[in-house]
Formats: C-alpha cells, sequence, structure tokens
C-alpha cells in the first residue's frame, strides 16, 4: 500500500471518519403525502443536508453514513424503520418459547446495474413499470417516490461534484488537484450514467454503498470488463485499481463505527471472489486476485471475503487463496462451493443456472443474491423437539418397537418446531412490512418491476426461511445414541436413558459416560450416524419442500450462530439429552467440531460433513469450521497437504469451510492472559472476532472444539 | 475395479491378524500426499526416547491413567487374574500377571484403562483405509504401515500390502530396518517407498540406544537400495544424543552413497511418549531437552551440506 492509502488506513482506525449527522426539520404537512412520497420528500431533505464522506487526501466521494436518519433509510441498518425496531426490541435476542429468536437479516444492492446503466437508467425502467399499474394509487405513489428518490441522489451527486471542484480549487499541489478534477468528471457521469472506466466503476459504487451498506457482492466480476479495459488501452495500471479498491474498503470499514460494539466482528460486509460466471466457466481473475492482494494490504477487520470454489478452481488459486488467508491476521477469508450451492439453489429456490451462478457470501457466512434480501435467518433451538418427544410423547416412545417406529413420532414433533418456527419468522415479517422502504428497495430486484418496497415482498431475488438450526449435532448424535443403545445393542431400556435425563444424568453418570466413551458420533465417517444426519435432512427437506413463507419464497435452513451466543442461550433452557449432553450446557452450533467426538480424524470428519445433506435443504447459512492445529503447517509440505485435505473435501461435496491454526494450549493461555493475546484473532461462526473480547461461552466453545487430533 | 475385499482368498489367507494400536488418518508426514498410517505392535528395537512406547511390545496392553479412575470397582470384577486392587481408595494395578485381555478397559467407561493392540484382519484394516481414498487419489497419498515395527509382524503386513496394492493404493512402510532380508525382498513389490530409520551409524552408540546392532540394519538398507527401492532416511535427532557433527556428517554421506535415496528426514526429539510410558508403568522414562529451538535448522543445514538429496524437518 502506498503512504496515502497508510495515511488513511491510520485515520480510519482511530478516527470516525463519518460526518456528524445533520438533523432536518421536516414540515409536518409531509404527512398528508402517501407513505412512500412522505418518506422519500423527507429522505432527500435529509441526504442533502448531510455532508459528503470525503476524508482528506481521498480520490473517492460518496454518501455518509445515514444512520440516525429519523426516516426509513438504508434497510440494513434499519435506521428509522420504527415498527422492526419495535419487533427486534421484543426478539432480537430474546428467546421465544426456547425454540426462536429474531437474529440479523440482509440485503445487497445490485451495483453490477448500477454501473451497467446507471440511476438514470432506473428512471427508464420506473417510467415502464407505471403502465403496469395504472389505477393502483399505492404501487404508483411507490415509484414516484422511487423517481423522487433518485432526484434527490442526482443532487447530492451534484453537491459532491461541488465539494470537490472548490478543493481542486483551493488546493496547491498540483497532483492533488489534477486526481480532484478527474473526480469531479466521475461525478458528472456517475452514478447517475452508466461507469465508463474503471475508476468510474469504483466511484459510482463508492457513493452508492451507504444506500445498502452490506455487501458489495460480486466485485471481481462487474468491475471486471471496465478493468480490462483501462488495462488493455493503457489508461489504468494494476496500482492505480489497488488504491482505488483500498479507498473503497476503507469506505466500508469506516462504515460501522469504532465506537460500536460490532467493531471488532468483521461479519458486517462480506462479498465474493471468484465462482461460475454464467457460461458455467471459474470466474477467478486478475481482478479477483488484485481484490484479496488490496485487502490484505490493509490491517482491517472489515469487509470479509469468500473465494467461490468451482469444480473448474485451479488448484494454485485455491492454494494461493489459502496461504493469503493462513497469514491473513485479521482473519478475513472463508472458503464456499459453488457445486452443491448451486444445485441447491437451482432445485429448492427454483432459480435458473444464470442467476443462481450470481449469488454471493454475506455478513456470517450467508449465502444471498446481488440485488436479493434475505429473510428470516432466524435462530433456533432444534434440541427441543427431542426432548418434546422424550418428554410430552413418552407413553407412545415406550412402546416403540423399534427406532424406525421412534423415528415416526419424533418426525412428528421435529415438524411441529418447523412450523412453529416458521411462524415465527412470518410474523417477523408482517412486522417488517409495516415499514415502508423507499431507498434501499431502488437498488433491490424486483422492487421497481412490483412497484413495492422490499419490506413487503418487493425484493424478488430471496432468501427465505433462512432458519438457523443451534444443535444440530446434538440431535444427529442424541438419535444415533437411542438407536445404539436402546434398540441395536439393547444396553439400556429407554426407560432408564428416560431417567437418566430427568435426572441429568444423576446415578447415571457410568451410563453418560459409556455413551460417551462408545457412542457410534457423528463425524467419524461412520455409516451408523452419517445415515442418520441425511434421514434427519431428508424428513427437513419433506418439510420444507414446495412450502414458502409468506412472500412465496422457498425456506432453506443452515446451522450457523450470529453475533449472539445463541446455542449457549438455548443451551441454558435444554435439558440433558442423550448424546452425554448435561442439562443447561451449550448447544452445538455449525457442522465443525464438537468436543472431542470425531474420533476417527479430521478426513473422516470431513467426509461425514460433505455428505450428510444429498438433498440440499441444509444449503442455507451452513458453516463448517476447523481449526487445524498449528504443527500440522509447520513446514509447507503439511500445507500443501491442507489444501488438498480442502479440495478433497470440496470435490466431495462438502459446503464450506474456514478455518483456524491454533493449538489448544494456546487459547487456554489466551483466556487466561488477555494482554499478551490481545491480538489474537478467530474465526468464531460466521464472522471472526478477537479472542480475548469473546464472551466466555464462545470461548470456551472455540477451546473445546479445538481438539482435532491431527498427525 | 472389483472392491471386494475378499476375492479369491482362502481362508487360511484370511486368517492371518495384526495386532494394530492405531489408524492415523490425515498423515501428513509419513511419504507423499495424504496418508492413513497403520500402527503395528511389536518392535525389535528400544529407543531410549521412543515416542510409542505402547508399541514395543507385541502383545496387547493395558494403558493405565490413575488420575481418571472413578473407583467404580468394574475393573475388579471384570478381571480374571485379579489384575486390579482398590485399597483406600488407591487403585493398584498388577501389571506382571496381566494377559491384556481387555476385559477390565472394556467395562472402564471413564478412560483409566485403556486396551492398547487389536488383533484386525488384513481385510479389515483395508476397508478402513479405503474410507479416505478420495483424498488419496486427490493427493498422490495412500497407506503407511508404521509402528512399533511393521516388518515384526510380517505375514500380516505382507498381506495388508498385498491387499492395498491390488486396490491400486500407494503403500509406504516406516521401517528401523531390523528384520530378515528375505522378508524385505518378499515385500518389496508391493512396497512404493520405505521410510528407513536411521538413529545413528556409530555402531556402539546403536547398540546403546536401541539395545541392538546396527550392521543387519544397514545391510537391509543398502540392500534395498540396490533392488531398486525408493528410499527416504528418515532420523530422530536427540539434542546431545545422537546429533553430533561427525554423526550428521555421516547420515549425509550414507545418503550421498545410495542411489534411491530420495529424502532425508530430520525428526526432532519430542517427548510425546513420556505420558504413554508413564501409562505403561515404565520405571525409567527418558527425557532430553525440548523443544529443541534452533537446533532442527542447524542439523539441516549441516546434512544439507553433505548430500545432494533435500532434507527436511518432519
Amino acid at each position: 500500500m502506498n503512504d496515502r492509502i497508510r495515511r488513511m488506513v491510520e485515520r480510519v482506525q482511530k478516527e470516525e471518519l463519518n460526518p456528524d449527522i445533520v438533523q432536518v426539520e421536516f414540515d409536518p404537512f409531509d404527512e398528508k403525502l402517501a407513505e412512500p412520497m412522505m418518506i422519500a420528500k423527507r429522505l432527500t431533505e435529509f441526504l442533502n443536508a448531510q455532508k459528503p464522506f470525503f476524508i482528506e487526501e481521498s480520490h473517492l466521494i460518496g454518501v455518509p453514513r445515514l444512520s440516525g436518519c429519523p426516516v426509513p433509510g438504508d434497510i440494513f441498518t434499519r435506521s428509522g424503520h420504527s415498527n422492526f425496531r419495535e419487533a427486534t426490541a421484543r426478539y432480537y435476542n430474546k428467546p421465544q418459547e426456547n425454540l426462536c429468536t429474531l437474529e440479523w437479516q440482509h440485503s445487497n444492492a445490485n451495483f453490477a446495474k448500477v454501473i451497467r446503466l446507471g440511476l438514470n437508467g432506473y428512471l427508464r425502467e420506473i417510467n415502464a413499470a407505471r403502465k403496469n399499474f395504472l389505477g393502483r394509487r399505492d404501487n404508483l405513489a411507490f415509484l414516484a417516490a422511487l423517481e423522487m428518490m433518485i432526484r434527490g441522489i442526482s443532487m447530492f451527486a451534484d453537491k459532491c461534484r461541488g465539494e470537490v471542484l472548490k478543493q481542486a480549487k483551493e488546493s496547491r499541489d498540483p497532483e492533488r488537484r489534477q486526481a480532484l478534477l478527474r473526480l469531479a468528471e466521475s461525478c458528472l457521469q456517475v452514478p447517475m450514467n452508466p461507469a465508463r472506466n474503471f475508476e468510474e466503476a469504483v466511484q459510482s459504487v463508492f457513493f452508492c454503498f451507504e444506500f445498502l451498506p452490506d455487501s458489495i457482492g460480486r466485485a471481481d466480476q462487474y468491475f471486471y470488463p471496465l478493468y480490462r479495459k483501462g488495462i488493455d488501452e493503457g489508461t489504468l495500471t494494476r496500482d492505480h485499481a489497488k488504491e482505488l479498491l483500498q479507498e473503497l474498503f476503507i469506505h466500508i470499514h469506516a462504515h460501522t463505527p469504532n465506537s460500536s460494539c460490532n467493531n471488532d466482528r468483521g461479519a458486517e460486509s462480506h462479498f465474493v471472489v471468484g465462482g461460475y460466471t454464467r457460461e458455467h466457466e471459474d470466474g477467478y481473475n486478475e481482478l479477483s486476485e488484485l481484490i484479496l492482494e488490496s485487502m490484505m494490504e490493509l490491517p482491517l477487520e472489515r469487509p470479509q471475503v469468500s473465494l467461490r470454489w468451482t469444480n473448474k478452481t485451479p488448484r494454485a488459486i485455491l492454494r494461493r487463496t489459502m496461504d493469503r488467508e493462513r497469514h491473513d491476521p485479521k482473519k478475513r477469508i472463508a472458503f464456499v462451493n459453488d457445486e452443491p450451492r448451486i444445485a441447491s439453489m437451482q432445485k429448492i429456490n427454483h432459480l435458473p443456472f444464470e442467476v443462481a451462478c450470481d449469488y454471493i457470501m454475506v455478513g456470517c457466512n450467508e449465502p444471498a443474491y446481488q440485488g436479493g434480501i434475505s429473510l428470516g435467518g432466524n435462530t433456533c433451538n432444534i434440541l427441543r423437539s427431542l426432548l418434546n418427544t422424550l418428554n410430552r410423547r413418552r407413553s407412545e416412545i415406550l412402546e416403540c418397537p423399534d427406532f424406525d417406529a421412534f423415528y415416526t413420532i419424533y418426525e412428528q414433533e421435529f415438524f411441529k418446531d418447523l412450523e412453529r418456527m416458521l411462524e415465527y419468522s412470518n410474523r417477523f415479517n408482517i412486522l417488517r412490512s409495516r415499514d415502508c422502504n423507499v431507498l434501499s428497495s431502488l437498488f433491490l430486484e424486483g422492487c421497481i418491476e412490483r412497484a413495492e418496497s422490499a419490506t413487503r415482498g418487493g425484493a424478488k431475488l430471496a432468501r427465505g426461511g433462512g432458519v438457523n438450526l443451534m444443535g444440530g449435532t446434538n440431535l444427529i448424535d442424541s438419535l444415533t445414541v437411542i438407536r445404539q443403545f436402546v434398540y441395536d445393542e439393547k444396553r439400556v431400556t429407554l426407560k432408564r436413558l428416560l431417567d437418566a435425563l430427568d435426572a441429568d444424568w444423576k446415578g447415571a453418570e457410568d451410563l453418560r459416560l459409556e455413551i460417551l466413551r462408545d457412542g457410534r458420533f457423528f463425524g467419524n465417517h461412520d455409516e451408523y450416524s452419517d445415515s442418520i444426519a441425511r434421514r434427519l435432512n431428508e424428513s427437513l427437506y419433506r418439510f420444507a419442500k414446495d412450502r414458502t413463507d409468506l412472500f412465496g419464497t422457498p425456506l432453506t435452513y443452515g446451522n450457523l450462530t450470529g453475533y449472539n451466543p445463541h446455542f449457549a442461550f438455548f443451551g441454558s433452557l435444554t435439558g440433558a439429552t442423550p448424546d452425554g449432553r448435561v442439562a443447561g450446557s451449550a448447544l452445538t452450533f455449525g457442522s465443525g467440531q464438537v468436543y472431542g467426538k470425531e474420533l476417527n480424524g479430521i478426513t473422516s470428519h470431513l467426509l461425514s460433513v460433505a455428505q450428510m445433506d444429498p438433498t440440499g435443504v441444509l444449503c442455507g447459512n451452513t458453516i463448517m469450521n476447523l481449526t487445524v492445529d498449528n504443527s500440522t503447517v509447520r513446514n509447507e509440505e503439511g500445507f500443501e497437504k491442507l489444501v488438498l485435505l480442502i479440495e478433497t473435501y470440496f470435490k466431495a461435496g462438502g459446503l464450506h469451510i474456514q478455518l483456524n491454526y491454533l493449538s489448544r494450549e494456546e487459547l487456554i493461555a489466551a483466556k487466561a492472559d488477555q494482554e499478551k493475546y490481545k491480538n489474537l484473532r478467530v474465526r468464531v461462526s460466521g464472522f471472526s472476532a478477537t479472542f480475548v473480547k469473546l464472551n466466555e461461552s464462545l470461548q470456551e466453545n472455540i477451546i473445546a472444539r479445538t481438539s482435532e487430533q491431527v498427525e | 475395479m472389483d472392491n471386494s475385499l475378499n476375492s479369491g482368498k482362502s481362508p487360511e489367507e484370511t486368517a492371518v491378524t495384526g495386532l494394530v494400536f492405531d489408524i492415523q488418518n490425515f498423515s501428513i508426514h509419513d511419504g507423499p500426499g495424504i496418508r492413513t498410517t497403520v500402527f503395528l505392535k511389536g518392535c525389535p528395537l528400544r529407543c531410549l526416547w521412543c515416542h510409542n512406547p505402547e508399541s514395543w511390545s507385541a502383545k496387547p496392553e493395558i494403558l493405565f491413567s490413575p488420575e481418571k479412575c472413578t473407583g467404580c470397582g468394574k475393573c475388579l470384577r471384570a478381571c480374571p487374574n485379579g489384575c486390579h486392587v482398590l485399597t483406600e481408595g488407591k487403585h493398584l494395578f498388577r501389571r506382571d500377571a496381566c494377559i491384556g485381555c481387555g476385559l477390565c478397559a472394556k467395562q472402564c467407561f471413564s478412560g483409566a484403562l485403556e486396551l492398547c493392540g487389536v488383533p484386525r484382519t488384513p481385510e479389515s484394516v483395508l476397508e478402513q483405509v479405503l474410507k479416505d481414498r478420495m483424498f488419496y487419489e486427490n493427493s498422490g497419498g495412500g497407506l503407511t504401515l508404521s509402528g512399533g515395527e511393521p516388518m515384526a509382524q510380517f505375514p500380516f503386513s505382507r498381506e495388508l500390502l498385498k491387499l492395498a496394492k491390488e486396490h491400486h493404493l500407494s503403500t509406504a512402510m516406516e521401517t528401523c530396518g531390523f528384520a530378515p532380508r528375505d522378508h524385505y525382498r518378499e515385500i518389496l513389490p508391493y512396497t512404493d517407498l520405505f521410510l528407513f530409520d536411521i538413529k545413528t551409524l556409530d555402531p556402539a552408540k546403536h547398540r546403546h540406544f536401541t539395545g541392538q546392532d546396527n550392521a543387519r540394519i544397514l545391510e537391509n538398507l543398502h540392500a534395498l537400495d540396490e533392488a531398486g527401492a525408493e528410499l527416504h532416511l528418515r532420523c530422530p535427532l536427540v539434542p546431545g544424543r545422537n546429533d553430533s557433527a561427525a554423526e550428521l556428517d555421516a547420515i549425509a554421506a550414507l545418503a550421498k552413497t545410495l542411489s534411491h535415496v530420495r529424502q532425508v528426514e530430520v525428526e526432532p526429539y519430542h517427548p510425546m511418549g513420556v505420558p504413554k510410558a508413564r501409562r505403561l508403568g515404565m520405571k525409567t522414562i527418558f527425557e532430553a531437552e525440548f523443544p529443541p529451538k534452533e537446533l532442527p535448522a542447524q542439523w539441516i543445514a549441516r546434512i544439507s551440506s553433505g548430500c545432494s538429496v533435500p532434507v527436511i524437518r518432519q
């Protein structure tokens, strides 16, 4: 990174770069307007009262963070969305019935379209949409509001240009003046018109980022044609492109205030490189490489990025990216596999390949679409259904002659809870639909065409349901234990096992130890438990098949935990379970390591995980954390083999993986000596964070899963 | 390809069993690619620093961790020889009377008693090894036999290697070199790589450290080299014991003399064997300086300067 970028990085690390919000007094008579019109009018006034985001020495200028805006602004931080704020107050991080909570949600602007069409192109789309809604006042008002919003944005772009010209005039440094004049020219073109070169493309995204400050999507794809053109024509150098990208990343980083509790966590803006193109080729290109290189030079937590691996990804690219990842102290890179993901989007979300191939990764490793919205994302306790079976259906299960009969009853309880989770998801979305969003909706696919706010079903590229199941591995292991110990090996009667659970294993400590020692647990590439994992996922698929949420979006499931330790607080309310878990202890999340139950080692574990979901129903927010002992990579030969391990896992169908290189001793030491390890960053669930800043339950969880025996 | 494991085997052939004490997948330091290493019990050497002392005896043994004992007393009832005694809340294990039947360990859920060494057929071991076939195929890896000394269970090792070859697996064997020369000749067609241990080339020191002379070992090494076997020389180095300049130079000279040595591997001493030796009730336990800090880099530099093959740390 050059000195100019270095100075900007230093600034973003210690100062708040976004200007203070300027509050505006709105005309009370606005309330007489149709709701979207009122929002657009006020938002336009609000936006144009703000100072641009324009850091000293910067070559790019844009909209500042709009948090604190009293009318609905960006949909990601839900600034101004009063109904959703109410829903959050009631449900966020508050487990309902020990089953559900409301969790973070994502929406992602289609920046590819902004660059391609410019906002004038959006105006044409709005005009075209009008004739489909003749006589429908609400829809027409919404379209009018979108148009007003674009006019407001255009005004702000002019304001930015004015500011740039003013500074150019004042600048005594000829080089700086030159850069500012170029920027002023860009401001004349974008975001209203299509970007003509790479510089304008980056300026366009930089300018618009705060309208939906989430993922920037497939930047290596949508920037590439103009990057290529610039390089080929000799109008752009690689170094200049890098500077521009780095400025964009600094802007993204600055979105989360240093004072925010999320500042340390890197998941607020996550995007992708690589992956299939529409032509079914691997899309990793020179720009993907430059993007990663630019990011890794910046010592910043955000953005994070996933490499989308395909069957056509050259091994050298996976190797180079894993090499970057292992040397990245900020732990920003994760790895996802296009093969199962795109297949599931085609099968479950009924999307054609051309659309599915443009999926992105956002937030805590959640699949999404450019210009799409992810509804749901709610975190649920799947182990409750098993306890309901054991407790409420006790007389029936005690009569079961075999495991199949038991499973039939279990499945009924499973479906009941899945139904209830869906009810909750829909309830959150109903609350949310009371808010009207104009600004972010503009950048989401479908809202113009449907003339409807994204909160009210306007967005057509939606990831629905998005339920994150906590305790998935506990559930597989518990069912395995019931089948093995009660029905197949007849080591214990179901009655005795239930008594032991009722007593939280008191007086049955031996039974618990026997289970922990001899249980054929998941993650050992043992068909016994692997088949139970598949059976559960097939049940889940049968439940979800052809069902949708209230907006008509097909349901998918995952297993990550978000920023909150849901697995711990659900666990604290959940009784003892047959897998040897004691009452109140944390549930498992992800498909990752479970307190040393994967005795057959890393390859067996990866194969169990890779093959657990043939239907693809678990292709939602599913994560796999792999903690690799430092000693594995103590020489290059070990690292090469780790690359092959991950590549084979993907070839076997593995969906996602993120790595930690740690030793258990190191983590225990870090927990004890926070000062010494204050910079140690780890991958947690979908995000990475500084280990010593995590709460104790997450620290314990990470230590517990750092037990995979390698070598 | 025929994947059935018992195809064409007479009952006598399949009756061979080996005493296996561990099978580790994702072995990355035991030959090329991602491998699965099968550890066999029994070794003719008694290296002072051995990190697998549980592999010495060719019989099943009990590993005993008294700190894990909950005092449940199940082992007392299970043991046919009365090896377990509980006195004043203390669990005493009379190892001399133990026949390694494992009945006590079966009852011990806390893990205080564990049986080390389970008889397995080559077919059942191969079946387990083949589960990771995808990893071998993608990485050029395969099966490695280790121990103990795999040649100490020659009939089993031969069968397993043969079977692996029938299934087109890459095969490697880590060996201390102390076995009949004919046996090496016999397994040569089924073994792609030998990880051949060189403890020291000083005969007197060798006798002192391992309990055996190294003449036979070196004869076997030369014979394998002459027969065209692929070789890696594997050198466990213990600070102050077998890492003198003269010994390092001798390793380099040996590597230079032989035609088929592809690599020299330096294995710095680590004390992983110490807790296992305690669990085996061993009286004298060897410990050396650890971690070796910058020594391995110096060893590698010294050996590298005297030979032309890569010298790496394992």
